[in-house]
Protein backbone atom coordinates (compact mmCIF):
# COMPACT_ATOMS: atom_id res chain seq x y z
CA UNK A 1 0.00 0.00 0.00
CA UNK A 2 1.63 3.64 -0.65
CA UNK A 3 3.80 4.90 1.60
CA UNK A 4 4.99 1.28 3.61
CA UNK A 5 8.01 -0.11 2.26
CA UNK A 6 9.06 -2.37 4.98
CA UNK A 7 6.32 -3.91 6.51
CA UNK A 8 6.81 -4.72 10.06
CA UNK A 9 4.64 -5.56 13.30
CA UNK A 10 5.81 -2.81 16.20
CA UNK A 11 3.53 -2.74 19.20
CA UNK A 12 1.12 -5.53 18.12
CA UNK A 13 0.53 -3.90 14.99
CA UNK A 14 1.38 -3.73 11.26
CA UNK A 15 2.47 -1.01 9.04
CA UNK A 16 -0.95 -1.72 6.92
CA UNK A 17 -3.00 -1.53 9.97
CA UNK A 18 -1.38 1.79 11.13
CA UNK A 19 -1.68 3.15 7.75
CA UNK A 20 -5.57 2.25 7.44
CA UNK A 21 -6.01 3.94 11.25
CA UNK A 22 -4.06 7.22 10.31
CA UNK A 23 -7.43 9.02 9.79
CA UNK A 24 -9.26 7.89 12.38
CA UNK A 25 -6.22 8.78 14.63
CA UNK A 26 -6.26 12.08 13.19
CA UNK A 27 -9.53 12.52 13.67
CA UNK A 28 -9.77 11.44 17.86
CA UNK A 29 -11.79 8.51 16.29
CA UNK A 30 -9.78 6.12 17.99
CA UNK A 31 -10.98 4.00 21.16
CA UNK A 32 -8.32 4.91 24.13
CA UNK A 33 -6.26 1.38 23.76
CA UNK A 34 -6.43 1.33 19.58
CA UNK A 35 -4.73 4.73 19.72
CA UNK A 36 -2.24 4.17 22.46
CA UNK A 37 -1.14 1.21 20.13
CA UNK A 38 -0.94 3.19 16.91
CA UNK A 39 1.48 6.09 19.09
CA UNK A 40 3.00 2.76 20.14
CA UNK A 41 4.15 1.46 16.38
CA UNK A 42 4.90 4.98 15.60
CA UNK A 43 7.21 5.54 18.49
CA UNK A 44 8.76 2.48 17.15
CA UNK A 45 8.96 2.50 13.41
CA UNK A 46 10.64 5.60 11.50
CA UNK A 47 8.80 5.02 8.26
CA UNK A 48 5.10 5.07 9.40
CA UNK A 49 5.97 7.91 11.99
CA UNK A 50 7.70 9.92 9.07
CA UNK A 51 4.76 8.77 7.01
CA UNK A 52 2.16 9.52 9.49
CA UNK A 53 3.81 13.02 10.15
CA UNK A 54 3.78 14.03 5.79
CA UNK A 55 -0.42 13.16 6.09
CA UNK A 56 -1.07 15.15 8.89
CA UNK A 57 0.79 18.00 6.97
CA UNK A 58 -0.99 17.48 4.14
CA UNK A 59 -4.59 17.25 6.09
CA UNK A 60 -3.94 20.24 7.78
CA UNK A 61 -2.61 22.78 4.84
CA UNK A 62 -5.91 21.96 3.18
CA UNK A 63 -7.74 23.85 6.31
CA UNK A 64 -4.67 26.09 6.16
CA UNK A 65 -4.16 27.30 2.57
CA UNK A 66 -7.35 26.63 0.91
CA UNK A 67 -10.05 27.51 4.18
CA UNK A 68 -9.28 30.63 4.12
CA UNK A 69 -12.32 33.45 4.46
CA UNK A 70 -13.28 34.25 1.32
CA UNK A 71 -16.57 36.45 0.40
CA UNK A 72 -19.85 35.68 -1.72
CA UNK A 73 -19.22 37.61 -4.71
CA UNK A 74 -21.78 40.83 -4.61
CA UNK A 75 -22.68 40.36 -8.27
CA UNK A 76 -24.22 36.58 -7.11
CA UNK A 77 -26.15 38.56 -4.28
CA UNK A 78 -27.63 40.93 -7.14
CA UNK A 79 -28.70 37.87 -9.08
CA UNK A 80 -30.03 36.11 -6.38
CA UNK A 81 -32.53 39.16 -5.32
CA UNK A 82 -33.29 39.44 -9.21
CA UNK A 83 -34.36 35.83 -9.51
CA UNK A 84 -36.54 36.48 -6.28
CA UNK A 85 -38.28 39.30 -7.62
CA UNK A 86 -38.88 37.11 -10.67
CA UNK A 87 -40.56 34.33 -8.19
CA UNK A 88 -43.25 36.74 -6.65
CA UNK B 1 -17.63 39.36 -12.29
CA UNK B 2 -21.00 41.12 -14.27
CA UNK B 3 -22.67 38.90 -15.71
CA UNK B 4 -24.78 41.15 -17.94
CA UNK B 5 -28.95 40.64 -17.34
CA UNK B 6 -30.12 37.88 -15.11
CA UNK B 7 -29.74 34.45 -16.61
CA UNK B 8 -33.13 31.42 -16.19
CA UNK B 9 -31.82 29.94 -13.60
CA UNK B 10 -32.95 25.82 -14.10
CA UNK B 11 -35.22 24.11 -11.71
CA UNK B 12 -33.35 22.16 -8.85
CA UNK B 13 -35.52 20.80 -6.25
CA UNK B 14 -34.26 21.06 -2.68
CA UNK B 15 -35.04 17.54 -1.24
CA UNK B 16 -37.99 17.35 1.46
CA UNK B 17 -36.94 16.56 4.75
CA UNK B 18 -38.64 14.30 6.65
CA UNK B 19 -39.83 15.08 10.67
CA UNK B 20 -39.60 12.14 12.97
CA UNK B 21 -39.30 15.49 15.36
CA UNK B 22 -41.76 18.09 13.87
CA UNK B 23 -42.02 19.74 17.13
CA UNK B 24 -38.01 20.48 17.50
CA UNK B 25 -38.27 23.17 14.79
CA UNK B 26 -40.11 26.19 16.20
CA UNK B 27 -42.51 27.47 13.66
CA UNK B 28 -41.99 30.67 12.72
CA UNK B 29 -43.64 32.71 10.25
CA UNK B 30 -41.81 36.38 10.33
CA UNK B 31 -39.45 37.24 12.22
CA UNK B 32 -38.26 40.62 13.64
CA UNK B 33 -35.08 42.81 12.78
CA UNK B 34 -31.84 41.55 14.83
CA UNK B 35 -33.28 38.99 15.89
CA UNK B 36 -31.71 36.27 17.14
CA UNK B 37 -32.57 33.20 15.71
CA UNK B 38 -31.77 29.69 14.64
CA UNK B 39 -31.06 28.81 11.54
CA UNK B 40 -33.62 26.66 11.75
CA UNK B 41 -35.85 29.22 12.63
CA UNK B 42 -34.98 30.89 9.50
CA UNK B 43 -35.69 28.34 7.06
CA UNK B 44 -39.25 27.41 8.30
CA UNK B 45 -39.48 31.83 8.12
CA UNK B 46 -38.74 31.54 4.58
CA UNK B 47 -41.07 28.64 3.62
CA UNK B 48 -43.64 31.13 4.76
CA UNK B 49 -42.20 33.64 1.93
CA UNK B 50 -39.58 35.91 4.59
CA UNK B 51 -37.52 37.69 1.90
CA UNK B 52 -35.51 39.00 5.10
CA UNK B 53 -34.87 35.57 6.97
CA UNK B 54 -33.49 34.30 3.62
CA UNK B 55 -30.77 37.21 3.70
CA UNK B 56 -29.73 36.29 7.21
CA UNK B 57 -29.39 33.12 5.79
CA UNK B 58 -27.24 33.54 3.01
CA UNK B 59 -25.46 36.10 5.33
CA UNK B 60 -24.61 33.29 7.43
CA UNK B 61 -23.69 30.46 5.01
CA UNK B 62 -23.11 32.27 2.08
CA UNK B 63 -19.39 32.55 2.46
CA UNK B 64 -18.91 29.11 3.30
CA UNK B 65 -21.11 27.97 0.32
CA UNK B 66 -19.66 29.83 -2.26
CA UNK B 67 -16.08 29.07 -1.02
CA UNK B 68 -17.36 25.04 -1.26
CA UNK B 69 -19.05 25.52 -4.70
CA UNK B 70 -15.87 27.76 -5.96
CA UNK B 71 -13.92 24.60 -5.57
CA UNK B 72 -16.28 22.12 -6.33
CA UNK B 73 -17.21 23.62 -9.54
CA UNK B 74 -15.35 23.20 -12.99
CA UNK B 75 -14.70 26.87 -13.01
CA UNK B 76 -15.72 30.78 -11.11
CA UNK B 77 -18.75 30.99 -13.55
CA UNK B 78 -20.16 27.78 -12.87
CA UNK B 79 -19.82 28.40 -9.37
CA UNK B 80 -21.60 31.55 -9.73
CA UNK B 81 -24.35 30.07 -11.43
CA UNK B 82 -24.54 26.78 -9.01
CA UNK B 83 -24.49 28.57 -6.02
CA UNK B 84 -27.60 30.53 -7.30
CA UNK B 85 -29.18 27.39 -8.20
CA UNK B 86 -28.87 26.33 -4.98
CA UNK B 87 -30.01 29.02 -3.16
CA UNK B 88 -32.81 29.54 -5.16
CA UNK B 89 -33.73 25.28 -4.65
CA UNK B 90 -33.44 26.14 -1.16
CA UNK B 91 -35.84 29.38 -1.21
CA UNK B 92 -38.24 27.24 -3.39
CA UNK B 93 -37.74 24.10 -1.09
CA UNK B 94 -37.74 25.85 2.37
CA UNK B 95 -41.38 25.32 3.41
CA UNK B 96 -40.66 21.58 3.01
CA UNK B 97 -37.81 21.49 5.62
CA UNK B 98 -38.46 19.70 9.28
CA UNK B 99 -35.51 20.01 10.76
CA UNK B 100 -34.62 16.40 10.74
CA UNK B 101 -30.56 17.80 10.22
CA UNK B 102 -29.22 21.48 10.41
CA UNK B 103 -30.27 23.66 8.20
CA UNK B 104 -26.75 24.42 7.50
CA UNK B 105 -26.32 20.62 6.03
CA UNK B 106 -29.13 21.41 4.06
CA UNK B 107 -27.97 23.98 2.58
CA UNK B 108 -24.67 22.54 1.70
CA UNK B 109 -26.35 19.60 0.24
CA UNK B 110 -28.38 21.83 -2.03
CA UNK B 111 -25.63 23.14 -3.24
CA UNK B 112 -23.54 19.80 -3.83
CA UNK B 113 -26.59 18.62 -5.83
CA UNK B 114 -26.15 21.99 -7.79
CA UNK B 115 -22.51 21.96 -8.47
CA UNK B 116 -22.54 18.15 -9.45
CA UNK B 117 -25.26 18.80 -12.34
CA UNK B 118 -23.13 21.76 -13.40
CA UNK B 119 -20.16 19.49 -13.49
CA UNK B 120 -21.76 16.63 -15.24
CA UNK B 121 -22.27 19.38 -18.32
CA UNK B 122 -19.04 20.41 -18.30
CA UNK B 123 -17.60 16.66 -18.06
CA UNK B 124 -14.68 15.89 -20.54
CA UNK B 125 -13.46 19.63 -20.25
CA UNK B 126 -10.06 20.37 -18.56
CA UNK B 127 -9.68 20.74 -14.90
CA UNK B 128 -10.29 23.95 -13.64
CA UNK B 129 -8.05 24.76 -10.07
CA UNK B 130 -9.12 27.75 -8.34
CA UNK B 131 -6.08 30.61 -8.87
CA UNK B 132 -4.05 30.64 -5.78
CA UNK B 133 -4.57 34.61 -4.55
CA UNK B 134 -6.07 33.20 -1.58
CA UNK B 135 -2.07 31.99 -0.74
CA UNK B 136 -1.49 35.48 -0.58
CA UNK B 137 -2.50 33.64 2.67
CA UNK B 138 -0.46 33.70 5.61
CA UNK B 139 -0.84 36.80 5.14
CA UNK B 140 0.46 37.61 8.70
CA UNK B 141 2.86 40.28 7.52
CA UNK B 142 5.55 38.90 9.26
CA UNK B 143 6.08 36.09 6.56
CA UNK B 144 9.19 36.54 4.56
CA UNK B 145 9.17 36.67 0.80
CA UNK B 146 10.48 32.80 0.77
CA UNK B 147 7.48 31.80 3.01
CA UNK B 148 4.96 33.53 1.25
CA UNK B 149 5.89 31.80 -2.44
CA UNK B 150 6.17 28.71 -0.74
CA UNK B 151 2.24 29.13 0.74
CA UNK B 152 1.72 30.18 -2.78
CA UNK B 153 3.10 26.78 -4.23
CA UNK B 154 1.79 24.35 -1.81
CA UNK B 155 -1.80 26.45 -2.47
CA UNK B 156 -1.41 26.09 -6.03
CA UNK B 157 -0.45 22.49 -5.63
CA UNK B 158 -3.50 21.66 -3.62
CA UNK B 159 -6.08 23.22 -5.70
CA UNK B 160 -4.52 21.65 -8.82
CA UNK B 161 -5.00 18.11 -6.81
CA UNK B 162 -8.02 18.34 -5.74
CA UNK B 163 -9.19 19.18 -9.00
CA UNK B 164 -7.77 16.11 -10.08
CA UNK B 165 -9.37 13.78 -7.98
CA UNK B 166 -12.54 12.03 -8.48
CA UNK B 167 -15.77 14.36 -7.40
CA UNK B 168 -16.55 12.43 -4.40
CA UNK B 169 -12.52 12.50 -2.87
CA UNK B 170 -13.00 16.35 -3.93
CA UNK B 171 -16.30 16.66 -2.20
CA UNK B 172 -15.61 14.77 1.33
CA UNK B 173 -11.89 17.04 1.57
CA UNK B 174 -13.60 20.26 0.52
CA UNK B 175 -16.36 19.07 3.45
CA UNK B 176 -14.28 18.06 5.97
CA UNK B 177 -10.64 19.20 6.09
CA UNK B 178 -11.21 22.60 4.19
CA UNK B 179 -14.50 23.91 5.78
CA UNK B 180 -14.32 21.53 8.86
CA UNK B 181 -17.62 20.28 9.13
CA UNK B 182 -18.19 17.68 11.18
CA UNK B 183 -17.88 13.91 10.00
CA UNK B 184 -21.80 13.37 10.85
CA UNK B 185 -22.75 16.90 8.56
CA UNK B 186 -20.85 15.75 5.75
CA UNK B 187 -21.87 12.17 5.82
CA UNK B 188 -25.74 13.67 5.75
CA UNK B 189 -24.69 16.35 3.03
CA UNK B 190 -23.33 13.32 1.15
CA UNK B 191 -26.15 11.19 1.38
CA UNK B 192 -23.98 8.42 2.84
CA UNK B 193 -23.03 6.39 6.24
CA UNK B 194 -20.82 7.59 8.65
CA UNK B 195 -18.58 4.79 8.27
CA UNK B 196 -18.47 5.11 4.31
CA UNK B 197 -18.14 9.25 4.48
CA UNK B 198 -14.55 7.81 6.53
CA UNK B 199 -14.14 5.58 4.65
CA UNK B 200 -13.99 7.62 1.11
CA UNK B 201 -12.38 10.29 3.27
CA UNK B 202 -9.48 8.17 4.01
CA UNK B 203 -8.93 7.09 0.37
CA UNK B 204 -9.05 11.16 -0.77
CA UNK B 205 -6.72 12.10 1.84
CA UNK B 206 -4.23 9.15 0.28
CA UNK B 207 -5.22 10.05 -3.28
CA UNK B 208 -4.60 13.78 -2.51
CA UNK B 209 -1.43 13.38 -0.57
CA UNK B 210 0.09 11.36 -3.36
CA UNK B 211 -0.72 13.89 -5.77
CA UNK B 212 0.63 16.63 -3.95
CA UNK B 213 4.17 15.08 -3.65
CA UNK B 214 4.12 14.00 -7.78
CA UNK B 215 3.66 18.12 -8.73
CA UNK B 216 5.58 19.03 -6.00
CA UNK B 217 8.15 17.00 -6.23
CA UNK B 218 8.28 16.33 -2.06
CA UNK B 219 5.81 15.66 0.78
CA UNK B 220 4.44 18.52 2.53
CA UNK B 221 6.07 19.50 5.76
CA UNK B 222 4.41 21.16 9.10
CA UNK B 223 2.62 24.07 8.26
CA UNK B 224 2.27 26.43 11.04
CA UNK B 225 -1.74 26.75 11.35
Amino acid sequence: MSGIRDEKVVAGISCSEVLARLSDYLDGDLAVDARRQVEDHLRGCDGCARFGGEFRSTVRALRVHLGRPGSLPASVRERLREALDEER
Amino acid sequence: MSHGAPRRVPEIRAEPFLAPHDSQVKMVTSLQPGEATTDEALVVACGAGDRAAFDRLVDRHGDALFRFASRQCGSARDAEDALQDGLLAAWRGAATFRGEASARTWLFQVVLHACRRRSRRRAGEPAFHAPVEEAEALSDGEAGADERAAARQTAAALSQALAELPEESSEVLLLRDVEGLSGGEAAAILGIGLAAMKSRLHRARLELKERVEAILGHALRETKS
